[in-house]
């Protein structure tokens, strides 16, 4: 008789231990699909941790100099002196890697917040003014967003002429529109909600509500948004790089160190595998991590 | 008489739309006196919020208040820049309306959120809004007030939220309060609370209303006038007793009709529903669902018409009609 009761109103007697047992498959269920993604996103922060410190460290972790040329050694296979083998011009490939971290995230972090910087706040306008503010700034944002991304970046890096900064800009106006318009989306919604119209109520300004009110409540699916775009600016200055468009030679970078391989792909394929996984292993760990944070900012894990 | 804390005349509040201009209040006068209650009941659509947003100027484009004077204190309110109005809402005017659940800023604690109001429109320096915040929980009958200023919102209960919602409104010691509903979301229990809570600020803070419910009972309880909308416009406008007892308009009647009795089983609904605002009825709005039609109520509006003493209704055929209920 109790077996048939809901497990919610059977606290006590025979039914309890019954209920016990039926909840909890189910409970050990969800903690498993709460703690995969979560593991996941410890990968992705350790990759991510791991390459930051390969960028701080970078002089201290390098065995060699990677700026050293050493002619008479170049192209070589992985070996117990030069691990990851060396280039072209025989220089060490590990330290030119390690100090190719340090490149990625001097750019990708500086890309990011330029992009973020600009973008973001255009969103919040967008989005909170509407009307008018809110058409000529997205008709704007719908002009740069016409060129594909890495076309933009590539005719803007060109024009520019190469380098750190030219490569910020083309990467950051590349992105803008995607920040303008996630924020844009995250201020319409939270606009909408009555604590909003609340602070309205007891005359509170334009500027405070957007900053004290609305800001604060974005903050989660905006950082979901800059964590992912470290990955896509990763990507985008090694295809400069790799166009040669982006660093110039000697500068240690992942996609330069992949174009100068590039020809010799066949007689020394070793030394276009490196700086490829590293590349890819840092995007993933990126994604990762940023698909980690979506879910902890996710509004279904939201109790109302 | 005395002097009228809020006197409202003409007020007309419209929305454009693509298929014209929708009157969500049309013509509406009432006043309220410092300390006085004033309960607007209508249905759904009937322009109660509209009015209430009106008071504090902040219908949104495409809505726009077209037309009327709105005397608070003797100043008219529409003729403020939006500055001042800004130091009017909240501090002199407050509102708490019926999203209890969601009308905190999920992301600050209560306490801030109480301090704000303190700190923008009294100046107060941090240590005294803080005293001041924990003063104004204790007024509304928040248990532990030095805890609570220390929760964020999800922390708390339906009740306690609602109260907090009036503690924020309170916090200025406003003149007048604007209540939207603030019943509606809460159980029976706690709306009595809240309602007892009520009547306690309002002699203690010697507290103006303006109490929108669509609810008879509750409107019953708090009130001292009532004003019935219907369609935007004001149809009956007296005192509570003349309303419940010999009230004029077939839609007051109707409404009160309409409140279910233990003694029946059936309800007595209102027949039809209310009309939308976009395509009203010619003449008077409420004439295909009324009692009393006669062939003039579809070509005629009819204008609010002071009856009897302090006793208003807009209706060509106004009758004392028969007790139907007395104040629940």
């Amino acid at each position: 008789m109790s077996a048939s009761l809901p497990a919610s109103i059977s606290p006590s007697g025979p039914g309890h231990s019954g209920a016990v047992l039926a909840r909890a498959p189910r409970a050990r269920l969800r903690l498993r699909m709460v703690a995969l993604p979560n593991r996941l996103a410890t990968l992705g922060a350790a990759i991510v941790a791991l390459g930051l410190v390969m960028a701080i460290l970078a002089p201290v972790l390098a065995r060699y100099d990677p700026y050293q040329i050493d002619v008479v050694h170049r192209l070589q296979g992985p070996s117990a002196a030069h691990w990851f083998g060396t280039d072209t011009l025989g220089r060490d490939a590990l330290s030119r890697i390690i100090f190719g971290a340090r490149t990625t995230f001097e750019v990708s972090v500086g890309a990011v917040i330029l992009g973020g910087a600009a973008g973001i706040p255009l969103g919040l306008l967008s989005g909170y003014f509407g009307r008018l503010v809110d058409a000529t700034i997205m008709r704007l944002m719908d002009a740069i967003m016409a060129f594909p991304g890495l076309l933009l970046a590539i005719a803007l890096a060109a024009s520019l002429g190469g380098g750190l900064v030219s490569i910020y800009v083309a990467i950051a106006v590349s992105t803008i529109p995607h920040y303008a318009r996630l924020a844009r989306s995250v201020t319409l919604t939270q606009k909408a909600r009555d604590y909003v119209s609340a602070a309205q109520v007891v005359g509170e300004s334009n500027f405070s509500i957007l900053f004290r009110e609305i800001v604060p409540n974005c903050l989660g699916p905006l950082l979901v948004a800059l964590t992912l775009d470290f990955a896509h600016a990763i990507l985008i200055e090694s295809s400069l790089s790799f166009l040669g468009l982006g660093f110039s030679p000697p500068t240690a970078s992942w996609g330069l160190m992949l174009r100068e391989v590039s020809p010799f792909l066949e007689l020394q394929p070793w030394e276009a595998i490196f700086p490829g996984l590293a590349i890819f292993l840092t995007i993933f760990g990126f994604n990762l991590l940023g698909d980690g944070l979506r879910d902890v900012f996710d509004p279904r894990h939201y109790e109302l | 008489m005395v002097q009228p804390l809020l006197e409202v005349k003409d007020l007309t509040t419209e929305f454009v739309s693509p298929r014209g201009i929708v009157k969500a209040v049309d013509n509406l006068s009432f006043t309220i006196a410092p300390g006085e209650t004033l309960g607007i009941v209508g249905e759904s659509g009937s322009g109660k919020s509209a009015t209430a947003l009106s008071l504090l100027r902040l219908i949104a484009p495409p809505g726009r208040i077209s037309a009327g004077t709105l005397l608070f204190e003797g100043e008219d309110l529409l003729r403020k820049s939006e500055r001042e109005m800004r130091d009017v809402r909240g501090k002199s005017i407050a509102m708490v309306f019926q999203q209890v659940m969601t009308a905190l800023d999920p992301v600050h604690r209560v306490g801030e959120q109480i301090m704000d109001v303190l700190r923008v429109h009294l100046r107060m320096s941090p240590q005294q809004a803080r005293e001041r915040a924990i003063e104004i929980l204790g007024a509304v009958r928040m248990p532990s007030p030095e805890q609570v200023m220390r929760r964020f919102p999800h922390e708390l209960s339906g009740g306690m939220r609602q109260r907090a919602m009036i503690a924020i409104a309170l916090a200025c010691r406003p003149k007048l309060l604007i209540a939207d509903e603030i019943t509606t979301a809460l159980d029976v229990t706690v709306q009595a609370q809240i309602l007892d809570l009520l009547d306690d600020i309002r002699r203690e803070f010697n507290l103006a209303m303006l109490f929108i419910s669509h609810d008879l009972a509750v409107i019953a309880r708090v009130c001292d006038r009532i004003g019935v909308m219907y369609a935007g416009r004001m149809v009956e406008y007296t005192d509570k007793y003349r309303l419940f007892e010999t009230n004029m308009h077939p839609y007051t009647n109707a409404l009160l009709e309409a409140v279910p009795r233990r003694k029946e089983d059936e309800l007595r609904p209102i027949a039809g529903s209310v009309p939308e605002l976009s395509s009203l009825p010619s003449g008077c709005s409420f004439h295909p669902r009324c009692s009393r039609m006669e062939p003039s109520c579809t070509r005629e509006a009819p204008q609010l018409r002071e009856w009897e003493p302090d006793h208003w209704a807009a209706c060509h055929f106004p009758r004392q009609s028969v007790p139907v209920a007395q104040p629940a």
